[in-house]
Formats: C-alpha cells, structure tokens, sequence
C-alpha cells in the first residue's frame, strides 16, 4: 500500500509541480491575507502579499525546472508535457513575476488597495499554465475560461473609476460571446470525430475526405475554434474590446493583458494547425492570412491620429499580432521560428513600453487614474533621459529600423514571405509599415522636440524596479540584433519538441 | 460511416419525455392536491426583497446577490459530490484524494468568504 501511494504520487502529483506549488502560494495568500486584513488594527497587507507572490513565482520556476517532462500519458492524457510547454510555462512565469513586481508601485499610486488583485493575476497564471499543457478540448476550454475570468475582474478592479467597470463589463460580455464561439466549435468537431482529446480527435480527423459533410462540419468547426483564439489575442475582425479594455483598466492590468497571454494562446493555436489538425493546413493559412490582413489595416489606420497612449498601444499590438499571424499563414517549420521570435520581441519590446507608461506619474495629479495622453510623454521626457532615450529604442523596434531586434522580426519574416511567392502579403506589410511609422516617428518627435506648454507638474522619479527593466528590455533590444542566437536557440528546443 | 440516429439518440428521447412528464406530474400534484387561500400578500411577487415591476432606477440591496452567489456556489459543489459517491469503487484512490483536495480548496474559499464579511448581513 504504501508502495503504491509513492509510486501514485511520483506519477501523477509530480507532473503537476509547478501547477500545484502555484496553486498552493494562491490559497496561502488567500488565508494569510484574509486573516492579517480583518485584524482590529486594519494593516496594509499590499506589499507582503505581493512579495510572496513573487516568491510563490520563485518556488514555481524552480520546481518547473526540476520537473521531468517526460513521461506521457498520465491523466489519461488530457495534458501535454513537452519541452515546448516546459520552455512556454518558463517564459510566463517569468513575464508574470516582472508584472507582478512593476504592479507594486502603479497599485499604490493609483490608490488600489486589494489584496485580491494579486490573487487574482496569479489564478490567471496558473490558467495559462494549464492552457499551455493542455491536449484535451476541455482543459482548453476550462483553463481558457479560468485565465479570462480573472482578467475580467482585473480589468474592473478600480472600482471607484467608472472607465475601469466599463472596461471590465465590455470585456466580460465580448468574453462571454468568444466562450460561446469557442464552444460551439467544440461541438462541432465532437460530432464530427466523437472525441475531445486531441490524440484521437488527430487520428479520426486525417482520414476525412474532402467535400464530405463531416469534413465542412470539421472545417467550421475549426473556424469558430480560430475565431475564439483570435478574440484572445485581440487580431482584427475580433479585436473590437481591446482598444477599450486597455485604455479603461488600471495600467497595470494592462500591462499584463498585453504581455502574458498572448504566449500560451499562440502556442495553442500553432499546436492546433500544425499538429492537431496537420491536414488542414489550407484552412489556417486562410484564416491567418485574412486575419493578418485586416489586422495590418485595422492597426495602422486605427492608431493613426490616437492621442491616448494606452489606445494607441492597442492597436500596435493588434498590428503586431498580424505579423505573427503572416509568418504563421505561411505553414512551414522555419516560419513558425520566425513567428515566435516576432512574438518573443514583441513581449521584451511591450513590457519596455508599459512600464515606460506605468511610470508616467506626477506629485500633482488630481485624477491619477485618467489615461495617460501624448502631452504626458513630452512632459516626462524633459524630466527624465533614460524615459527619453528608451522609448526611442523601444519605438525604432516597434516601426522597424536597423540596428534593433524589431528590425531583425519583421524583415526575417518578409523574406521569408518573399520566399514563398506571397506577393500580396509582401505588399500589405509594406504598406501598412510605412502608415504605422508615421505614428511611431510622430511619438518620437514629441520624446525629443516637443516643448512642454505645461510644466507645472512635478514628474515622480522612476521606481527603482522600472529602471531595472527598462535599462534590461533596451539592452535585449540591441543584443537580439546583435546576435539573434539568444532566442532562436530557444525557440529552436520549442520547434523540435512540438514536431 | 453512419449514424443509426434510433439507437444514438434514443436515450435523449427517452430524457425528454420522462423529464416532461415529471414535470407535468410534480408541477400538476402541487396544483391539484392543495388547499388554496390565496390573498394579496401571497399572490404579491417577492424577488430578493423588492418588487420586480418597479421603475429600474431604484436601489436594491446587492447582498440579496451576493448571497444567492454564494448559495449557488456552494450548492453546486455539493451536487458536484453525487456523481463522485456514485462511481467511488471504479475512480480508485486517486478518485477520492481528488475530491479531498477539492474539498479542502472549497474550505479555503469558504473561510475567505466567511472572513471578508460575505456572510454578513450587517
């Protein structure tokens, strides 16, 4: 007996470390805080909570690195350990950590004093977590609903500021509506093939022929499925809820939904087209393609004359998911590299930019949780060098100039395009390039020429924290372009273990 | 392939109808059987302490919501323990240390609850 229960708990409890020991640091600072919040003496609980989830986080990473990923077929396989979701946890743990340290100082300044806000990123993360390992539609569907739940009440977690509910009640409802999609697709493919794991769902799925029914119910099917993961990632004809979202929610949960679930949801929707669904290849590249083309649209026209940053920022974003989407639409082994290095610089070239925003703070501020507009740049950037010289660095990736990492992405990836003969796609890209860098220069040209009318605000200096990730992000930017080996080693262990 | 939609959905016919006719029964009995004295105070409509065809401005008080909230979601998780006690011989040991970890999170939550004021009306 006792055997038995070592040898259970080698199997099937092991496997699950990092999950568990992020669950554990969850229901720990649910007790510990609940208990030192309702003390007599009301303490401020904000900064122990948020010191141990950084080393819940800590613990995780350490356990996740220890795990070993090889063994299959536990949980009857509704889960997925490889090195891929390995290397995928790894990152998120680590972007999750540098959220929930930044979070810290833009809480206090905007007056958000809830234990819960903490709690509540890190159930999102181990949403993520689950959602990277599964290989089952219903821990899809599940660890997808855990993360976006979370976000919904990130999103309204100011709640004396009605753009913060409204945030968080769009977000809710549009949610709901992708769940639906989600689902349904579900169902589809469950008729179709009478599986949900993605094992069988694999094998009854190649053998379809063409023009049957079952295979156009299979095909919308994975249409609803795409749509629903495209509304995660906020890519054109489903990112109606992002502009709002992003600019009503305290900064930094925006800075969160910017940088941490796009990872998780890319993989799982790469997993889908080239593993699950390897026949189907004709259909991703459509929906990717069309998806990326509106998106490049959508995204350059829409952040063309924004004044907010938080709105503007959004709609790069949605311009720069529309490059991973190319290099995904293009289906073979060496554009899929090329899109997890676009997306990996597009997290380092995010997290730089928010944090860049998040620290935009003034002594004199009598509405601090208003969004931030262009004017507040200019007047930062006459207080602070480092504010001026990073977001230089970060807004010349993001347009797409030589000597930074943004360069290397988005220039691999078109020739990469030009390789395949997708003239169409080639000129798009070029086009929407030059609009969106209309934009990006404009921001610079109020980083360094603008003169501040305004200047009656006293600027807060930078958090100690901030500066560290900003100073780290810029450096990463102009080593990547350096020697680009730095990631794509990575991402190469990530390729092979998912082929 | 091909579905032999008699032997597939036969069973779900079979809910349909047996589900209809309880209700019909359950609902019918409860009509029939009673004694009825109805007058206006208890034909009024009572919705979580206010009427419901009121001008939609009004206040209400949100802890009739958050404590039905709460009531479904406790509710709910003890219904999640009939089906475990059902199939308990065939989910083995790890069957039940499941349900024990999910019953100690559910614990967890019940005392956040609890310590946060949720439960309390005043």
């Amino acid at each position: 007996m006792q055997l038995n229960f070592i040898l259970f708990f080698q199997e099937y409890v092991l496997i699950l470390g990092p999950e568990i020991s992020l669950s554990l640091t969850i229901l720990f600072i649910a007790l510990y805080a609940v208990f030192s919040a309702t003390k007599k003496s009301k303490p401020l609980i904000m900064e122990a909570t948020n010191w141990l989830a950084i080393v819940g986080i800590g613990i995780t990473i350490v356990v996740l690195e220890n795990t070993n990923y090889s063994t299959s077929n536990v949980y009857s396989s509704i889960f997925l350990f490889t090195t891929h979701t390995k290397i995928i946890k790894l990152i998120i743990l680590i972007f999750t950590a540098i959220c929930i340290i930044l979070c810290k100082n833009i809480l206090s300044h905007l007056k958000i004093n809830q234990f819960e806000y903490v709690m509540l990123t890190l159930t999102a993360t181990l949403g993520l977590l689950f959602l990277t390992s599964s290989n089952h539609f219903m821990t899809l569907y599940l660890s997808l609903e855990m993360q976006s739940l979370c976000l919904f009440a990130l999103a309204c977690s100011k709640r004396d500021s009605s753009m913060s509910s409204e945030a968080g009640l769009k977000y809710f409802v549009l949610g709901a509506l992708s769940s639906a999609l989600l689902l349904y697709g579900i169902s589809q493919i469950y008729g179709v093939t009478g599986h949900l794991d993605f094992d069988s769902i694999k094998l009854s799925a190649a053998h379809l022929p063409t023009h049957s029914a079952q295979f156009k119910n299979l095909c919308a099917g994975q249409l609803f499925i795409i749509s629903a993961l495209f509304f995660k990632l906020s890519v054109a004809p489903f990112h109606v809820w992002s502009p709002d979202v992003y600019e009503g929610s305290p900064i930094s949960a925006t800075l969160y939904f910017a940088v941490v679930p796009k990872l998780p949801v890319f993989s799982v929707l790469f997993y889908l087209g080239f593993v699950v669904f390897s026949s189907y290849s004709e259909l991703y590249t459509h929906a990717a393609f069309y998806g990326a083309c509106i998106s490049m649209f959508i995204g350059s026209f829409g952040a063309l004359f924004q004044k907010k940053l938080k709105r503007l920022l959004a709609f790069s974003s949605v311009s720069h998911m529309s490059f991973v989407l190319m290099a995904f639409s293009i289906h073979t082994k060496e554009a899929l590299t090329l899109a997890f290095l676009y997306l990996f610089i597009y997290m380092i070239t995010t997290v730089l930019l928010w944090t860049l925003i998040a620290s935009l703070r003034f002594e004199n501020d009598d509405n601090r949780s208003r969004s931030k507009t262009v004017l507040d740049l200019v007047v930062a950037s006459k207080n602070s060098s480092l504010i001026r010289f990073s977001g230089l660095i970060a807004l010349f990736s993001l347009c797409g100039l030589p000597p930074l990492a943004g360069f290397m992405g988005k220039a691999l990836i078109f020739k990469e395009v030009m390789s395949h003969e997708a003239y169409i796609m080639a000129g798009i890209i070029i086009l929407t390039s030059v609009i969106s860098s209309v934009y990006y220069l404009g921001l610079i040209k109020n980083l360094y020429f603008e003169v501040a009318s305004n200047n009656s605000r006293i600027f807060k200096p930078l958090p100690l924290f901030s500066t560290f990730i900003i100073f780290v992000s810029t450096v990463l930017l102009l080593l990547i372009f350096i020697d680009p080996n730095l990631i794509i080693d990575i991402i190469k262990r990530i390729i092979d273990s998912i082929f | 392939m091909t579905y032999s939609y008699h032997s597939e959905y036969y069973s779900v016919l079979l809910l349909l109808v047996v589900g209809i006719a309880l209700a019909l029964i359950i609902l019918g009995a409860s009509f029939f059987l009673s004694f009825q004295n109805p007058d206006t105070e208890k034909l009024s409509a009572y919705e979580c302490g206010f009427d419901p065809y009121e001008d939609a401005r009004n206040q209400f008080d949100v802890r009739f919501y958050v404590v039905a909230i709460l009531f479904i979601l406790f509710d709910l998780e003890a219904m999640y323990l009939f089906p475990w006690a059902v199939s308990l011989s065939q989910i083995h040991v790890f069957g039940f240390w499941t349900m024990g970890d999910f019953i100690l999170e559910l614990v967890i939550g019940f005392v956040y609850a609890w310590k946060i004021g949720a439960l309390d009306w005043e």
